[in-house]
């Protein structure tokens, strides 16, 4: 069975179902309106990245859901990302955060992971100048709160 | 600014999701980026905190009275020379604490004391005759643990302040009762009694895991029992005529259990309590319980015995533990073992056995009547998903067998390493009939099955016969262990392995070197809903339905392997029952060659299961009575009719092939490897392989050869690995896996995506085989071996010397400086490790 889904440019996008359910938010408005043809809109994603999200969710339909692990520690690692899924993130930091949020709006948590896991290797090894420089933050500390900062921070880098 | 950017990094739970990858250091980047940066990475950095046991008294203790200056009592410990940097140390410890105070709030995760005995405290000099003097004072805003880790060490000729730890642990447990996970692994002090009263003092209502890793004495377990039971209450609720167990003490969450014991404890006293208790014990609302390291022996006296030297099935430390949770979903009553095991000289077994010495007195220690334990556990446990009782000796094959067909339809997971009781048959409850079966029936209540995913069954040899059944019908399996298990590679072959998603595999196959048969004949017996193995003198009187296995290699396979490697994959094939390859030709062979799906076919074609079934009066020995699909392993014959005939009148006495039969050899060994190495091919999702094997191995009075894993047995086929395989354990095979050749291979297709140094040397070489000399680091050079050029030469030989074999090894590992690399000298052997270890 296919599901049709709308991009909010409005182009449309025949995929296999269990693929389209790889996304929890499909998957809960399936269930919602039963057997229908009709189209779902995805209002906050482009036709650009919806591409790439099938994409992702075409090579991974055989994944089994991830159930949650029960663990104390969510930290998580960032060196574990297979081959396909790098070479799936190799695109402009644009449209990487653009698939993060897709990924987040369409609560495809494998998906979610791997970008977030992206962008920390980009913020690994920076310093704050270097961090805000690639994501072109604005620093909104006052002279006095950043020279406090540095002070304090100065032991915890120790430890 | 682009906008999706802002949008993203604003978004609160994206951020948090980016930090939790990030490790100390980095997150304190974050935290001077902006405001925003700054509260989110310090939220993700203080969540989790550790204090070591020598830290205890700076952060959660104080001095009860300033009797002495510190700093006279300094000076004189550490003398002039070091108390400068005693004093800088301090004063860096001191805005430790003083941060720790003020950021405490955050922590949700603490690990106090350390966890292992390795890492004794080491009490500061100035501290340890003045224990005493100081007192428990947790900051007061280190209120909102989750998790809590206490695992205070003294090291043993100091001092041990039993009061301050103890006040220690109880004023966290009290001061933080949205505790959630509460571990509690102390060497010695405090003692298991301190916990139990902070529990009983203040109630953990949001407690949902709690782990205990000590040693609780006589009394202990029905202490801990009581006091989890008295916070429970039970309402029996009626659901279609079953009776279920619901706790309904509002606010109880506590669903798993973990006791480890530190040495090899009894809960002897326990049971004794409890068969001396005559009121019905009070159940406890655990889903999950785990109790490693415990002995389930008993020492009874001999008046306990009735006439037939059996006791009565309350001397069972099972039974009576199973009767306190009778909500439980996974009961893990074993040892540990298996996950540290590492390879070794020793097979796995012989592990266990070194580990076990009580095995040899309780080598078969069923106590009770068959049948009895199970029932019990069956009636007290009804809803079992998981359960582990590796290393029990306590169940007779009738309790496995009943135990495995109650629990099938819900079973998720099954650990039954060293459990000698246990047959191919009882194991076989786990196996549905096959999809052929389901067809004929119309219909198998087995389609409704939840499905295996974790099977464990290492140590037990003789479980050997039904594990290809599970790579046939048991698509569900994601773990499978068979340590110490050899199982013959022409069991495995003839049928594509139908768990495709297995994520983790320990195999332990047997190449043949030679032809000779081998029955190992497994039909569906309708009547009884289950497999049946049945023996050569039955499968005789039933030709029609026979198949068997037969090692029989009589036709070329290699030139089949070839063509039919890549076919597509045909299931079923009518077209020839009497086909001529065997089983070994490989998963793609259908066509030619698999006895088993032909089996199926034939058999659907020819015997109808009601024709059977009613032919003949039914009788566990009739094969009238069984259905019409027998379940084997291709079996082989070149000629028309029969295999079953075939390989009876073609075998001599001793099994081995007979003049009749065509004079087509073929090298067994290599080709059956190439068979087995593309099945394993098609796994493309295992993230741990374990091969075990030995060249020259003696079993079942034959000869036999192991997996070599080198290029010309097969081992590309295992290329599409590289997408998930992060940890491959080879051992006891043949050390022709240090080839060079077959190290560029494993560098090239299995550490490849880590391996930024080999790619670059790949791309600047233009390829493998090329290279300019010193390019790459090579040790064998520097050993003065016969291995010539620089790291990416190929030099590989059929066979390897030792010091080749480390030469090629250290190559190895100089080009895939992530890539860690265990031997283990295994007589004139080495076996190796390779795993992936990441920091973080």
């Amino acid at each position: 069975m296919t599901v049709i889904l709308v991009s909010s440019d409005n182009q449309d996008f025949k995929v296999d179902k269990e693929v389209a359910e790889r996304s929890i938010l499909i998957k809960n408005m399936l269930e919602d309106v039963g057997e229908s043809d009709s189209p779902i809109p995805l209002p906050n994603v482009t036709a650009a990245v919806l591409t790439k999200v099938i994409e992702y969710c075409e090579h991974h339909r055989n994944d089994p859901i991830q159930v949650p692990e029960e663990t104390d520690d969510p930290r998580k690692r960032s060196n574990d990302i297979e081959e396909w899924d790098m070479k799936f993130m190799q695109v402009d930091q644009e449209m990487l955060f653009e698939i993060i949020l897709a990924a987040n709006y369409l609560d495809i948590k494998p998906l979610l992971d791997v970008g977030c896991k992206t962008v920390a290797n980009i913020i690994k090894g920076k310093t704050p100048e270097e961090i805000r420089k690639a994501f072109n933050i604005v620093n909104d500390f006052t002279p006095e709160e950043e020279a406090q900062i540095k002070k304090e921070n100065e032991w915890a880098e120790d430890r | 600014m682009t906008s999706s950017n802002s949008e993203a990094i604003a978004i609160p739970e994206i951020l948090q999701n980016v930090f939790l990858h990030l490790d100390r250091p980095s997150l304190h980047a974050c935290a001077r980026v902006s405001r925003l940066w700054r509260s989110w990475s310090l939220h993700i950095a203080w969540l989790f905190y550790y204090i070591p046991s020598q830290d205890i008294i700076d952060f959660l203790a104080q001095r009860r009275a300033e009797k002495m200056s510190v700093n006279g009592d300094a000076k004189e410990a550490h003398g002039e020379a070091d108390y400068e940097e005693y004093s800088l140390n301090k004063s860096k410890k001191l805005r430790f604490v003083q941060e720790f105070k003020k950021q405490c709030f955050r922590i949700q995760s603490l690990t106090v004391g350390d966890d292992s005995h390795s890492k004794l405290a080491v009490m500061r000099s100035v501290d340890k005759d003045n224990l005493p003097e100081w007192a428990c004072a947790l900051p007061t805003n280190l209120t909102n643990l989750v998790h809590l880790r206490f695992g205070f060490h003294y090291h043993s000729h100091l001092p041990a302040d039993s009061n301050l730890s103890s006040d220690i642990l109880s004023s966290l447990i009290s001061q933080n009762p949205n505790l959630q996970h509460l571990e509690f692994l102390p060497a010695r002090q405090p003692s298991y009694r301190v916990l139990f009263t902070a529990l009983k003092n203040s109630p953990l209502q949001q407690l949902k895991r709690l782990e205990l890793c000590c040693d609780l004495e006589n009394n202990g377990l029905s202490e801990l029992l009581d006091l989890l039971a008295v916070q429970s209450k039970f309402e029996i609720l009626e659901q279609d005529q079953e009776c279920s167990l619901e706790p309904t003490t509002p606010g109880w969450k506590l669903e798993e259990l973990i006791i480890r014991s530190r040495g090899n404890s009894s809960f002897e006293r326990f049971v004794i309590d409890s068969r001396n208790n005559t009121d019905s014990p009070r159940p406890v609302a655990v889903r999950k319980l785990t109790l490693f390291n415990f002995c389930p022996a008993v020492y009874v006296d001999e008046q306990e015995l009735d006439e037939n030297g059996r006791l009565q099935i309350d001397w069972s430390l099972l039974y009576h533990l199973c009767r306190r949770f009778p909500v439980l979903q996974r009961l893990q009553f074993s040892s540990n073992i298996s996950i540290d095991y590492k390879p070794s000289p020793l097979s796995f077994e012989h592990h266990i056995y070194n580990f076990f010495r009580d095995l040899d007195e309780f080598e078969s220690s069923v106590f009770w009547q068959p049948e009895e334990l199970a029932r019990a556990m069956i009636k007290a446990c009804p809803k079992l998903t998981e359960i582990d009782l590796s290393h029990h000796r306590e169940l007779h094959p009738e309790d496995w067998d009943i135990l495995l067909q109650h629990y099938a339809p819900q079973l998720e997971s099954l650990s039954a390493w060293s459990v000698d009781q246990m047959q191919p048959q009882e194991l076989m409850r786990l196996v549905p009939p096959s999809p052929a079966l389901i067809d004929q029936f119309g219909g198998h209540p087995s389609q409704k099955w939840v499905g295996l995913q974790r099977l464990d069954i290492s140590a037990n040899s003789v479980l050997a016969p039904a594990i290809h059944m599970f790579l046939k019908y048991v698509p569900t399996l994601r773990h499978f262990k068979a340590l110490g298990v050899p199982v013959e590679a022409n069991q495995l072959l003839g049928f594509d392995w139908v768990c495709t998603g297995m994520e983790t595999l320990a195999i332990h196959v047997l190449i043949p070197t030679q032809a000779w048969p081998n029955y190992v004949i497994w039909r569906w017996d309708v009547s009884k809903d289950r497999w049946r193995m049945i023996s050569e003198e039955e499968d005789s009187l039933d030709d029609d339905e026979c198949e068997c296995l037969a090692m029989d290699v009589e036709v070329p396979i290699f030139p089949t392997l070839q063509e039919s490697y890549g076919s597509s994959k045909k299931e079923d094939s009518s077209s020839d029952s009497d086909s001529d390859t065997n089983s070994d030709t490989g998963s793609d062979t259908d066509s030619s060659s698999n006895s088993d799906s032909d089996t199926d076919s034939d058999s659907d074609a020819h015997s109808d299961t009601s024709t059977d079934s009613s032919a003949e009066s039914s009788s566990d020995s009739s094969s009238e009575s069984d259905s019409s699909d027998s379940e084997s392993d291709a079996g082989s014959s070149t000629d028309s009719g029969r295999s079953g005939d075939e390989s009876s009148a073609a075998l001599g006495p001793t099994g081995a092939p007979g003049e009749a039969l065509p004079k087509k050899r073929v090298t067994h060994s290599m080709q059956i490897q190439i068979a087995i190495c593309q099945q394993l091919g098609r796994l493309t999702r295992l993230k741990e392989l374990t091969l075990e094997g030995r060249q020259d191995y003696r079993y079942d009075n034959k000869e036999w050869d192991c997996l070599r894993l080198t290029l010309k047995t097969g081992l590309d086929y295992l290329r599409p690995l590289q997408a998930n395989l992060k940890k491959l354990v080879v051992f006891q095979l043949d050390e022709e896996l240090c080839g060079r050749e077959e190290m560029e291979w494993i560098a090239q297709n299995w550490v490849h995506q880590d391996n930024i140094v080999w790619k670059s040397a790949i791309e600047a070489c233009g390829g493998s085989r090329s290279t300019s000399p010193g390019s790459a680091s090579n040790s064998a050079t520097t050993l003065g071996g016969e291995v010539s050029g620089a790291g990416v030469s190929v030099c590989g030989r059929e066979k390897v010397s030792a010091l080749e074999a480390n030469m090629n090894i250290a190559w190895l590992e100089g080009q895939c400086r992530r890539l860690t690399v265990e031997k283990d000298v295994a007589r004139n052997r080495e076996s190796f490790f390779y795993g992936q270890y990441q920091d973080y």
